[in-house]
């Protein structure tokens, strides 16, 4: 078995929040959920919980988030200590149909994926698989 | 330059089509004239030209007559005598119809003949009598009428002198005296005429230098107005070609924007259409995992919740397309039905039975359109509602009317969660919602700021962080149609 991850969901909708955290729990039997409802708020978690990630952290980021949406997170994103991005992937899940945000979120260079909500934990079992 | 020229034709955009077509009637009727004038003075100055010829035949015939009764008087040869009347003739022609023109209904044949006998060119007859009927009694025509009078007078007194002559003759009562004294006397005749003759070409040449200044004032001063009349019809044209262009152009980045506005608004609404979708096959996952019949309630209570709010959207894309495509219908509505219709709309809203509703109306009627109205008050009061404050110990949601000189002040005012002073200015975009909720679309304000301006009137907010919100709205009591703040397609219809 892989080194279990550390997650942090970073989505404003709380209902959203609950249904992946959940799922991951009783899916991929994950216990280790942060959330974030905004950009700037998953960057300050980065910032404060950096050095507790262990070996490896997921963040399974929204794109429409009020204040710092997806890509604005990815651009601040940038500047988060070498160390910690080492060790971090990024997913990005979205309901979006708007071909102009898949295209740049599947061509970002830190993101790995991007899936449709709600979020499909075989897929995300099977890319932390081939990663590990 | 280039600018001087935009600014000279953006000058003539306000000739209307009415100044252009009074324009372009001068314009004809400018030319006309000068076709007519033309036409006019040049048939005068021919039959003038005419006239001086015809005189200058009168002059020849009669001092060829006197030569020839000098010449019978010195020899009494009877050849001429022939002579004598034969060239005295041509004067008579032209007295035969000098006469004829002056009786109203004089013949035309005998005029001709007269004229012809007067050794006048057969083309010009007819202006010579169009000249004499139609200038008969204008000063210069009637001068050189009165001269040829006395003229074909002194020519019959000369006549009668030479029959006097000629029966002296044929009787041979002819004396040495009698011979100087009737010489003396055609030399004195002849010099009558000679001076009338020049008196009769001179008033002519006046009349035909003068017509000529004429004619020339007339052209100048009909050609200046042709041109200037074509000058101010073409700057107009091009003013027009201009004003259409930059119309179009400044059409065309519009719908350009449009387009895109379009294209965002499609994407944004099909997310957030999509958005309570994914998260009710979340929620029903999880139900599906689930055996605790709890549990499953929450998870029903949270669908229920998600689709809610997706209903909300439906309505607010529904307001927000009835705001932008159906026309402005003003009429005599009252504010507090309105108000008071909204209000209870909302009476059964979750959370609204925690609010006290407070009403204060100082304005009723109002002309307005209802549509926007009651698009504008839902969406005031459902959000006093949704963003209430459960900490406060009790909600409060005043709506208060009143009325200034020119306007309808409506205002809703709440003790609700308020919002952040960085966000008060974009509360107005489409599509923006504050950080601390999930129950907005981001629709409902723009909707209301839209419906606003089609009104012709402003919102303002006044709002302060967990301490509450206060929307102004001003509504004018005379609406002036502003063609800015309406879209296009409301005139179309």
């Amino acid at each position: 078995m892989k080194p279990k991850c550390k997650f942090l969901i970073v989505d404003d909708n709380e209902v959203d929040q609950m249904v992946t955290r959940t799922l991951l729990k009783k899916k991929l039997a994950v216990e280790d959920v942060s959330q974030a409802r905004t950009g700037s708020e998953a960057l300050e978690w980065l910032k404060v919980s950096g050095d507790t990630i262990g070996d490896c952290l997921i963040i399974l980021l929204d794109i429409q988030m009020p204040e710092m949406d997806g890509f604005e997170f990815l651009e601040a994103y940038d500047e988060v200590d070498e160390s910690v991005k080492h060790k971090t992937t990024i997913i990005m899940l979205s309901s979006t149909l708007d071909p102009t945000d898949i295209r740049r979120a599947t061509d970002h260079k830190y993101v790995k994926s991007l899936f449709s909500k709600p979020v499909p934990t075989g897929l995300l079992d099977e890319l932390m698989g081939a990663q590990a | 330059m280039t600018n001087r020229l935009v600014s000279f034709f953006q000058r003539f955009n306000p000739l209307t089509q009415r100044n252009v077509f009074i324009l372009l009637s001068i314009l004809i009727v400018a030319a006309a004239s000068l076709i007519i004038v033309n036409y006019l003075t040049i048939k005068t100055l021919s039959a003038v030209r005419a006239y001086t010829n015809g005189e200058s035949q009168y002059s020849k015939g009669e001092k060829g007559a006197a030569r020839h009764l000098i010449m019978y008087v010195n020899t009494r040869d009877e050849t001429h005598w022939e002579q004598f009347k034969q060239e005295l003739n041509v004067t008579f022609g032209d007295s035969i119809a000098r006469v004829a023109l002056s009786q109203e209904d004089g013949n035309l044949e005998v005029i001709k003949k007269g004229f012809l006998q007067g050794r006048n060119h057969p083309d010009d007859h007819d202006d010579m009598i169009w000249l004499f009927r139609n200038f008969g009694r204008i000063s210069f025509m009637a001068n050189a009428i009165a001269i040829w009078k006395e003229a074909d007078g002194i020519i019959h007194r000369e006549y009668l002198l030479a029959e006097e002559i000629h029966t002296k003759i044929k009787a041979g009562h002819w004396t040495r005296a009698d011979q100087d004294e009737v010489i003396s006397r055609i030399n004195s005749i002849t010099g009558l005429l000679t001076a009338k003759e020049q008196a009769f070409s001179s008033v002519l040449g006046d009349a035909s230098r003068r017509i000529n200044g004429y004619l020339f004032v007339a052209n100048f001063f009909f050609t200046l107005i042709i041109i200037g009349s074509a000058i101010g019809y073409g700057a107009s044209m091009i003013g027009k070609i201009m004003k259409s262009q930059r119309e179009l152009e400044s059409k065309n980045t519009d719908l350009t924007i449009t387009n895109h506005e379009l294209d965002n608004f499609v994407y944004s609404a099909s997310h957030d259409l999509r958005a309570p979708i994914t998260s009710l096959k979340g929620l029903i996952e999880l139900a599906n995992m689930e055996d605790n019949v709890a549990q499953i309630k929450v998870y029903l209570a949270l669908m229920q919740q998600s689709l809610e709010k997706q209903d909300q959207f439906i309505n607010d894309i529904i307001d927000f397309s009835k705001n932008k495509r159906v026309s402005l219908q003003l009429q005599e509505v009252s504010l507090v039905e309105l108000i008071e219709s909204a209000l209870n709309q909302h009476r059964f809203m979750q959370g609204a039975e925690k609010i006290k509703m407070h009403t204060v109306f100082g304005t009723d009627k109002a002309h307005s359109d209802p549509l926007r109205l009651s698009i504008l008050f839902n969406n005031l009061i459902s959000n006093a509602i949704k963003y209430s404050d459960e900490k406060k110990e009790q909600s409060f949601l005043n709506v208060e009317t009143f009325a200034t000189d020119t306007h309808h002040v409506i205002i809703v005012e709440d003790n609700g969660i308020g919002i952040r002073s960085e966000d008060q200015k974009y509360i107005f975009d489409m599509f923006f919602v504050t950080q601390n909720t999930n129950k907005g679309s981001g629709l409902g304000l723009y909707i209301v700021k839209e419906a606003v301006d089609k009104l012709g009137g402003s919102i303002a907010v006044e709002s302060e962080k967990n301490a509450g919100s206060k929307f102004i709205v001003q509504i004018p009591k005379n609406h002036v149609v502003s063609l800015e703040g309406v879209a296009p397609m409301d005139h179309a219809k």
